[in-house]
């Protein structure tokens, strides 16, 4: 499955890579994170809840930061597997400052997933994951706008 | 013996079926219905990948769950539950080794690991959760073309590529054909997979009784003499010991026409922790591990004259096995490949059937397997080569039927078509229709800007399987009649019956034969334990073989009590007639003896004509010399709009020629369940998996299978045309609403869509594909 979206931020780009390659911040912004661990080298062990279409699941997995070009773009890689099954991705952030204090956020990437919530959940997957990556940046964007009031 | 035989009264009677009441009320026993004292209950850790290594699997947070009894993997069974077996002869046929639980490597998305058992079916079912796998991911094999290719990711080592077997045909001259053909059409199609989904999943209950050392086995299955045999021999337990028992079977469309893993290990789990163990399938593991059916993508060519004769077809069937040979998984598309020529006279053939591995489920037998793709195949091409010569549908067929005298027909396929009169059954459906006018009120409509379109097929298939020959595991089957000492009647019949309606049917032959009420014949099927001898139901053999069985052993001791009837009324044999219970002197109703007391005095066994044994029962095995092809015609109304796509069936007639008819009910209850599972396949189903091998169809909310709402009003004819290889004259019609509808509705969308160009579209033919064929072809 595709991954493709565009997010505006409303800080600008040194503070939204900040937030975005931040293990506790992160883990303050992933929507059902309950760990999120730095274990080394951009690797991060985290511990998410994922919940779709009546099936839910708690995936153990690795995040993991490549080709990190601060504060311009870099890849996070994905791999976890749950009792609903596993799930597999990678996905290309790419940021662009719009205007001062603005910062534009492009995602581009592919998510696998295997297992009972591609048997059931595979039709409404699109949709859940865009709403939770909506989430994030959300949050992302709360926490980055308040601290530059700060 | 002469003439003996009452009026006829009940064979082609309507009598409703006996087995409803039961059914409708609730009140039968289904596997999972059956509860035993210290009943364990299994469940199965399946894969998430369609094909990868296993690098480890940690059981112990499993075993540790309080209620947890056993947690077993591949390695803990290897040596002791044999590999699942596959009966396909076949030559060169690659059969790989399929162990009931992985070892080390997962080939599908289900396949199953790990067994767990437990005092109680919710902590089987949370144990699973705690079973850790680490699995080393490899490249999927989910395309046939792809699979086919030299550069593609192959699936067993030890073969080299993923073709499991070639079958090739070259008869007559077909290149000459093709060389002197004033046309050539030629086509590609997608027989897409489909999910049997009977109401009732699998499941299974087993218990040892190891003072005894016997197992009962109680499982969902069409087949349980096969099962029994084979049981025996994957767990090396002597097969006198072996009963299986199919009880009430809530369908199975011959996706229970097989031996599975799940049946193989709980039978395993039951003898090793002397306990009776039971899985019953979620509806989720149905969708992924219940065989699969069709799934071939064809190319085919085929030669014509001007004047409408097929000189030669050529074709090439690709067939997807999935990853393992189930019972009958290559079997399938030889049938497609014997059924090439359908209904028609065609001696150039060129065939190459490919079966082909994949990271799939296995596919297997679906109700029709292998003539619903033959039958699509062949009746597409002849609309396509009446399209392309501007000759009517109607006339290309009627140009290339066999004339009724040619039957017994040999085809070149190597098959013999038993007997046939496709004309009469033709014009039949088309008066039925009043087909001129029809096509004078499609042109009508079409000068207004509406799409009506009228489908036809008219099929020929094979069923009534089989001869032995022809069959793997045996063709024949076994009935036995026994008059009890009260002068009711018990039939045991190998055959097992699932929801056809034989317990009504074999009554009826029964009854006639006897002269008796049929409320005095109970039909017992479904249990190695009483019915020592069968096959089992599937290809529509059950009354063709089972029933000329039954027939025979009937007349067997028929013949017995006529001698006890002649000595007790002193009369002679020949002249005796069995009518309302009696048995009496042709004209002498008045002195005679009923048919309960020609019972009592046979098991009383002291007013015996000399050389008579006591008691009446007979068995007989019934070996068919060939196997029946029914035939006829369908044909559907539709009407499409270009706008959406969407297709409304207005009509559907059928007319089938299955030989003699028993039950005008049970043979209209078939051919209206085929129809609609025929449909399903034209209109709404599809197995999708996606390029890692993830079934992403793999609930109701995701495959459709048609709603009450969504099926016509089905209108059933029929000729007769019996069948002359077994003594009912029956051929067979399980299967054939299946084999014509998919081709039939696909013409006549095609057949709406002309005037815009468009010649096929694959199945499903939902309305975006229908909208998408009229733009492409624009």
């Amino acid at each position: 499955m595709q991954i493709k979206s565009d997010h505006t931020v409303s800080a600008n780009r040194e503070r939204v890579w900040e937030h975005l390659t931040d293990a506790e911040l992160l883990s303050q912004c992933i929507p059902g994170c309950e760990e999120l661990k730095a274990t080394g080298g951009g690797t991060y062990e985290a511990t998410i809840k994922v919940g779709v279409a009546g099936i839910k699941g708690t995936y153990k997995g690795t995040v993991r930061l490549e080709n990190m070009q601060p504060p311009s773009a870099y890849r996070l890689m994905v791999e976890g597997k749950s009792t609903i099954g596993f799930l597999k991705g990678a996905c290309d952030f790419r940021l662009e400052e719009a205007k001062p204090d603005e910062t534009k956020v492009g995602l581009n990437g592919e998510l696998a997933v295997g297992g009972k919530l591609a048997r059931v959940g595979q039709r409404i997957i699109g949709s859940a994951a865009k709403m939770t990556i909506g989430q994030f940046f959300k949050q992302i964007n709360k926490l980055a706008a308040t601290d530059t009031d700060s | 013996m002469a003439t003996m035989a009452g009026p006829s009264r009940l064979i082609g009677a309507p009598i409703k079926r006996r087995e409803d009441p039961r059914l409708v009320q609730g009140l039968s026993h289904y596997v999972d219905d059956i509860k035993l004292v210290n009943m364990h209950h299994c469940t199965f850790l399946r894969s998430d990948y369609a094909h990868a290594d296993i690098k480890s699997i940690d059981t112990e947070a499993a075993e540790n769950l309080s209620g947890v009894v056993k947690v077993i993997t591949g390695v803990d069974i290897q040596g002791k539950v044999g590999s699942i077996p596959c009966a396909a002869e076949i030559e060169g046929l690659k059969v790989p080794d399929h162990p009931a639980l992985a070892v080390d490597r997962v080939r599908f998305v289900g396949e199953p690991i790990a067994a767990v058992v437990a005092t109680d079916p919710y902590v089987a079912r949370d144990a699973l959760d705690l079973i850790e796998v680490e699995y080393d991911e490899l490249p999927t094999v989910v395309d046939l073309d792809d699979a086919i290719e030299s550069d593609s990711t192959v699936i067993y080592d030890e073969f080299g590529d993923n073709i499991a077997f070639t079958m090739p045909l070259d008869a007559g001259d077909v290149d000459a054909a093709f060389a002197e053909a004033d046309h050539v059409v030629s086509q590609r199609f997608v027989n897409q997979r489909l999910i049997p989904n009977s109401i009732e999943p699998r499941g299974v209950l087993a218990e040892y009784l190891p003072g005894e050392g016997t197992l009962t086995v109680w499982s969902s299955t069409q087949v349980p003499h096969h099962l029994k045999t084979i049981l025996s021999l994957l767990l090396d337990l002597p097969e006198q010991l072996v009963r299986v028992i199919a009880p009430e079977v809530g369908g199975g469309f011959g996706s229970k026409l097989n031996v599975y893993p799940e049946e193989a290990v709980v039978a395993y789990l039951a003898t090793e922790l002397r306990k009776p163990v039971k899985w019953i399938e979620k509806r989720s593991e149905g969708f992924t591990t219940t065989i699969h059916g069709r799934d071939q993508v064809d190319y085919v060519d085929m030669a014509v004259k001007n004047d409408g004769t097929i000189t030669a077809l050529r074709a090439k069937l690709l067939a997807n096995m999935g990853a393992y040979h189930q019972l009958l998984t290559p079997i399938i598309p030889v049938l497609t490949y014997l059924m090439m020529p359908g209904a028609y006279k065609i001696s150039n053939i060129k065939l190459e059937l490919i079966g082909v591995f994949t990271n799939k489920m296995a596919t297997d037998a679906y109700r029709g397997a292998g003539r619903p793709e033959a039958t699509h195949i062949i009746e597409r091409m002849v609309d396509l080569a009446a399209q392309k010569l501007g000759m009517d549908p109607k006339e290309i067929r009627f140009k290339n039927f066999p004339q009724p005298d040619e039957f017994p027909l040999e085809m070149a396929t190597g098959v013999t078509y038993d007997s046939g009169n496709y004309q009469m059954s033709f014009n039949k459906a088309l008066d039925t229709v009043d087909y001129a006018n029809l096509r004078t009120r499609q042109a009508e409509l079409r000068s207004q800007g509406r799409y009506l379109g009228i489908g036809v097929a008219t099929y020929a298939e094979i069923c009534g399987m089989g001869p032995s020959v022809g069959v793997a595991g045996g063709g024949w089957e076994s009935s036995t009649v026994r008059i009890e000492r009260t002068g009711k009647v018990t039939v045991l019949t190998g055959v097992s019956p699932h929801g056809q309606g034989q317990e009504t049917s074999f009554a009826q032959i029964v009854a006639d034969e006897y002269g008796i009420s049929i409320d005095d014949i109970v039909v017992i099927h479904g249990d190695t334990g009483r019915q020592p001898q069968g096959i089992g139901t599937f290809g529509s053999r059950a009354t063709a073989v089972g029933g000329a069985a039954l027939i025979i052993a009937t007349q067997q001791v028929k013949e017995k009590m006529a001698q006890i009837a002649a000595h007790m009324l002193e009369a002679n044999v020949d002249d005796l007639v069995f009518e309302d219970g009696n048995i009496f002197v042709q004209g002498s109703p008045d002195s005679a003896v009923t048919f309960a007391d020609v019972a009592a005095t046979a098991h009383v066994a002291v007013n015996l004509p000399p050389d008579v044994e006591p008691g009446l029962e007979a068995t007989h095995f019934f070996e068919p010399s060939n196997f029946t092809y029914p035939f006829g015609a369908h044909i559907s109304i539709v009407e499409v709009d270009p706008e959406t796509g969407e297709i409304d069936l207005q009509r559907y007639v059928a007319v089938d020629d299955c030989g003699n008819i028993i039950n005008p009910l049970l043979v209209d209850g078939q051919v209206h369940g085929g129809i609609a599972q025929g449909l399903g396949q034209a209109m709404y189903e599809g197995a999708v998996y996606d390029e890692n091998g993830q079934l992403l169809t793999g609930s109701f909310m995701d495959y459709a299978i048609p709603k009450a709402t969504q099926v016509p009003r089905f209108e059933t004819e029929h000729t007769t045309t019996p069948s002359p290889v077994n003594p009912l004259g029956v051929k067979g019609v399980g299967e054939a609403g299946t084999i014509a509808s998919s081709p039939c509705l696909v013409n006549a969308v095609v057949d709406a869509l002309s005037p815009f160009g468009v010649t096929d579209i694959d199945m499903p033919m939902t309305p975006n594909r229908v909208w998408q064929a009229i733009q492409d072809a624009q």
